[in-house]
């Protein structure tokens, strides 16, 4: 079939996209990358472990769900009554993978041969769901095993138990697999619900990147999906205040040197505010604490930090946070700085020089993920769902000025609503 | 990849090399100095490039440094140390937005090329010919850290342990970052002796990747590297041991999932062949998610959600390890011994060694998409004497045949096993 195909240029980056919007509801984005061997494709939908909570059509009220179930269904969802998917792309040599975050859920491959099968194979195992109580029950000890892993991992449970310290409700606080626990509440009936409710085309996307036909992608979209009903879904408003729980949190594993998260809470704004001001938000951050900073200085020739120290936004849906991690001996102090340089910038506001090296290397950044085919195909994937254009966030950091940075922070964070998260040995 | 590799030699044992790659945005730049590994100099070497990325003689404070850096669109300064074989190398890169990119149409592989020779060749050094005392006493502590940050990741903690039983008193068991013990003895003097020794007589490896013009940062080293006092050492390279002992150990920590570790001696794989093989039986076997590994130790018991094996190619070992319960240690470790058993006995299909070929050659087919890969698959080359390129790697890899993986598999003895357990931490 011939569809509309809708060009999206960056003329900054010499780079194009396109957009089909496909009968069976299903919007396809494709960056077709010059000079490149590979492909990178990613399929999802806006379903992650922060949807836990959720009502549709039919039945009229608000149900909870067991936590961890988003991760569960994308585990499950590899297999089929015949073969499993991994087996399936065995034949065609991608290498395929899939992840489940707090507001989204994404099946991928990459590969350099064999785009054809590999695309096919992608729509066909995602859209065929297939759960038995058997095949359900298998699950429990490597999903149990994977929750395991992450218990011992200092680095994940820092910044969990900082979310934990920052959200009253959000469910952003709740560890993506769940726990040993809850997933053990989770039924085949339950998995085909989830799915039944999630992986409605209109509530997905497909994006693919770098060498490969655009055409065999819509034939492979024609012969697959079937047209999805109409998509109704509310999501339960957590009514979270902008206080903290509680500014400290601690815990003890064995580790070597205490790291460190730091959080500054912030007003979520829609989908979209979160990920267009979150540039903003980037910008800032450098300017607070990057190395070419005098705090970043002081603190290193103190001793107190050391070259992991490092920042970024965590932001999505319904929640944004200014995150500050690494390792230190005196995790109070970094923390207490912080907080007074953060004051001191929203007060008097950004250096210019230092403006100039923040703007730059968040421009940087955007330009770099831009020469790659997984940051192209990734990037394209997490602009779909907020309904931005993936090539806005390189002008946002470009047109960016210390006034505005600035009018963003104070509306958006203080210094109090914050908190710090140690691992201790 | 559309090109292949330029290498010239830009001085005493000093070489330059290039890829023009035009999809790129950004140039990278890697200058290696290439030393045999030792335990004597292991640490202090290491200690090295962590001061050098404090700041240069033309450039010598360390905030100055990096504000230039952000200036030129967030270019990359990376410092750190690896290990290849018995061989250390000190790296430092330098990646940058091409020129094309850049606001002020600005000249970006010159600086960026004079500023990472100025980095490794002319330092901020006193009047004593010695490193700033403050950097020396920071990274020096910073070294220690991470020297010890392998308890941090229980799994890299796991295989460190492992590495250390199976290549105890051999050349490739010294550590990528050293000794705590030697990090503490160094001094401002020892420091100092360590960088001119590395200039005087490593070999130098640089590699330009990118779409910039690679013959402007050629001009700037050669022109650095004319002026160094250089008495290159010959590289001489313990061999393979083919087979040790089995040793065993085992270590208490207060932990809620058990990792098990194996490690296997291949009977020495020196030739390109066999190297080729034991990769292609190591994925067959645990590299893939259709392996014997995966579907019989993960998919069919349920006993873990990861238990990979890895073929280690300069060493010649190979890895194989998994994340389980405690009291599931002996099913997990027959079950691994079983699988490699199976394989030996030539119980695998051809379907499934097509198919583990066909991975690895899909794999190969993306070394030429990113700066780093490209840069990484190179130097791998350089140093394992055998520059080729990934389609050519490809072309051996579909050459290897159900005998040759059966053989190898054969040729598969355990030489370690490692457990890290739950308890009270030792």
């Amino acid at each position: 079939m011939n569809y509309e195909m809708t060009k999206i240029e960056s003329k900054r980056l010499g780079d194009c996209y396109y957009k089909v919007e496909h009968p069976s509801g299903l919007t396809i984005l494709m960056a077709p990358m010059e000079g490149f061997n590979t492909a990178y494709a990613m399929f999802g939908t806006a379903y992650g472990s922060i949807d836990t909570c959720i009502k549709t059509a039919e039945n009229g009220e608000f149900r909870k769900l067991p936590e961890g179930i988003a991760h569960y269904l994308e585990h499950k969802l590899f297999e089929s009554d015949e073969c499993s998917a991994f087996e399936r792309y065995a034949k065609t040599g991608a290498n395929a993978n899939a992840f489940t975050a707090f507001d989204r859920t994404a099946y991928l491959f990459s590969c350099s041969d064999k785009f054809e099968e590999s695309i096919e194979i992608l729509l066909d195992f995602v859209t065929h769901p297939y759960f038995t109580p058997e095949t359900v029950a298998k699950e429990q000890g490597i999903i149990g095993q994977e929750i395991r892993m992450y218990d011992d991992s200092a680095d994940w449970r820092v910044m969990f138990n900082l979310l934990g310290a920052l959200y009253h409700k959000n469910p952003v606080k709740i560890d993506i697999a769940g726990t040993v626990e809850s997933i053990a509440q989770i039924t085949a009936d339950l998995l085909y619900d989830c799915y039944n409710t999630f992986y409605n085309l209109h509530n997905m996307v497909l994006t693919v990147a770098g060498k490969f036909d655009m055409d065999a992608v819509l034939k492979a979209a024609d012969k697959v999906l079937e047209p999805a009903e109409d998509f109704y879904l509310e999501r339960a408003v957590c009514d979270e205040p902008d206080s903290v729980v509680e500014n400290y949190v601690e815990q003890h594993l064995p580790v070597s040197v205490p790291i460190f998260n730091i959080g500054f809470k912030g007003k979520t704004g829609t989908e979209a505010e979160n990920l267009r001001d979150g540039i903003l938000d980037e910008i800032f951050l450098e300017a607070l604490c990057d190395d070419y900073t005098a705090i970043y200085r002081e603190l290193y020739d103190e001793g107190v930090i050391n070259a992991t120290f490092g920042s970024e936004v965590f932001s999505g849906r319904d929640y944004i946070t200014l995150m500050i991690s690494g390792e230190s001996r005196e995790p109070e102090k970094v923390y207490a700085r912080l907080k007074e340089e953060f004051e001191h910038l929203v007060e008097r506001g950004i250096p210019e020089d230092i403006f100039a090296c923040a703007q730059r290397s968040v421009y940087g950044h955007y330009l770099r993920a831009s020469e790659r085919v997984t940051g192209v195909a990734m990037s394209l994937f997490n602009c779909h769902f907020p309904g931005v254009d993936m090539y806005e966030l390189l002008e946002i950091a470009a047109s960016a000025t210390p006034e505005n940075v600035i009018e963003r922070i104070k509306n958006t964070y203080c210094a109090e609503n914050s908190a710090l998260s140690v691992i201790k040995p | 990849m559309q090109s292949k590799l330029i290498r010239k030699e830009i001085g005493k044992a000093a070489f330059m090399s290039s890829v023009y790659e035009s999809k790129f945005k950004s140039d990278r730049i890697s200058l290696c100095l290439v030393t045999p590994l030792k335990k004597e100099t292991a640490t202090v070497n290491a200690l090295v490039p962590f001061v050098l990325r404090k700041g240069c003689r033309s450039c010598p404070d360390f905030t100055e440094l990096n504000r230039k850096l952000a200036e030129m669109y967030g270019a990359i300064l990376d410092a750190d140390v690896v290990k290849h074989a018995d061989s250390q190398i000190i790296e430092v890169s330098i990646q940058f937005a091409d020129d094309r990119f850049a606001i002020g149409g600005e000249s970006m592989a010159a600086t960026a090329a004079k500023l990472l020779s100025d980095i490794v060749f002319e330092p901020n050094l006193d009047e004593n010919g010695h490193f700033p005392e403050i950097d020396l006493e920071l990274e020096r502590e910073y070294l220690i850290d991470t020297i010890e940050s392998d308890l941090n990741d229980k799994r890299v903690y796991a295989i460190s342990k492992t590495f250390g039983l199976v290549f105890e008193g051999e050349p490739f068991g010294i550590k990528r970052y050293g000794y705590v013990e030697d990090a503490k003895a160094i001094t401002a003097d020892s420091l100092a002796k360590a960088w001119r020794e590395l200039i005087r007589t490593s070999r130098i490896e640089i590699m330009f990747v990118g779409p910039g013009d690679s013959s402007t940062a050629e001009k700037v080293f050669a022109e650095r590297i004319a002026t160094l006092e250089r008495e290159p050492i010959e590289e001489k390279h313990a061999p393979m041991v083919a087979y040790s002992p089995l040793k065993e150990a085992e270590e208490s920590m207060d932990i809620v999932q058990g990792k098990l570790v194996m490690a296997f001696r291949m009977g020495a794989p020196t030739t390109e062949h066999e190297k080729n093989s034991a990769r292609v039986f190591s994925a067959l076997y645990g590299g893939t998610a259709f392996s014997k590994l995966f579907l019989n130790v993960r998919e069919k018991m349920s006993l873990c959600y990861y238990a990979d094996s890895h073929f280690e190619r300069s060493s010649g070992i190979m890895l194989v390890d998994c994340g389980i319960e405690f009291q599931n240690r002996d099913a997990a470790q027959s079950e691994i011994l079983r699988q490699l058993e199976l394989v030996a006995n030539g119980d695998f299909t051809d379907e499934e060694l097509i198919d583990t070929k066909s991975a690895i050659v899909n794999s190969l087919g993306s070394v030429g998409d990113s700066l780093g890969s490209v840069e990484g698959w190179y130097l791998t080359g350089i140093l394992e004497d055998n520059v080729i390129t990934p389609k050519e790697d490809a072309e051996n890899i579909l050459g290897i045949t159900r005998e040759d993986v059966i053989e190898t598999a054969k040729k598969a003895k355990l030489a370690a096993v490692f457990f890290l357990k739950g308890g009270e931490t030792e």
